[in-house]
């Protein structure tokens, strides 16, 4: 299996997977962020306000987090090249 | 939004994949294992990383939003939440490198002692 390709069912059934467990981590963390009294059976004004804006900044989050895996995993592969570079030139 | 490929698992399967190769060759070479077997645990190992890569992005984006963002006056991500979140990913993954060296070198010392043990009597005791 060749570790470049997410493509074609298994690319499509990791993306979803995915989706899968980060609406579930969205939905737990807005629920225990937002919603705090079970006096009613309803949300209240409130909490559905909170959830909303809680499920923007969620998203908003899942991207700048992966801007910034992205950032360091660039990072490592220079350093890494760069080692490489050397040992080549010192014919190690 | 949130239907983009979880990133870039490729690029940091190297370093993970050392971390795991000195664990797994302890295991495997003590067997004879046929081309088939090994391709198969190639990518078995494969497939696991795709996995772990992704959990650990997902684990990011849950530790790093409850540890960071924590009022909702405002539908934008401020720019101080900004900065936490942006340390919290540079402190995980730091901190999951210290792990990883320090979970390799008790690994290859394990190894070792179990070769010794295998090669002549009782291995040494710590």
């Amino acid at each position: 299996m060749d570790p470049n390709a997410m493509t074609g069912v298994q690319g499509i059934k990791y993306n979803l997977i995915a989706m899968a467990k980060l609406f579930d981590s969205l939905s737990k963390s807005c629920f225990k962020k937002c919603v705090s009294r079970f006096g009613q059976a309803d949300l209240l004004v409130g909490e559905m306000t909170c959830t909303d804006r809680c499920t923007l900044k969620f998203m908003q989050t899942s991207e700048i987090v992966s801007q910034e895996l992205q950032k360091a995993q660039q990072q490592e592969m220079k350093q890494q090249q760069a080692v490489a570079q050397m040992q080549n030139s010192f014919g190690s | 939004g949130i239907l983009h490929t979880p990133p870039h698992h490729r690029r940091n399967l190297r370093r993970k994949e050392k971390a795991r190769m000195s664990a797994i060759q302890g295991m495997m070479d003590n067997q004879a294992l046929t081309k088939k077997e090994q391709k198969e645990i190639e990518s078995m190992m494969q497939d696991m990383m795709f996995r772990e890569m992704q959990e650990v992005y997902i684990g990011l984006v849950d530790r790093c939003f409850n540890k960071c963002v924590n009022n909702f006056r405002s539908r934008k991500v401020q720019s101080s939440e900004k900065e936490c979140i942006k340390n919290c990913v540079a402190k995980s993954i730091a901190h999951t490198k210290r792990v990883q060296m320090r979970f390799t070198e008790q690994n290859q010392k394990l190894n070792a002692q179990m070769q010794a043990g295998a090669a002549g009597g009782m291995p040494p005791t710590q």
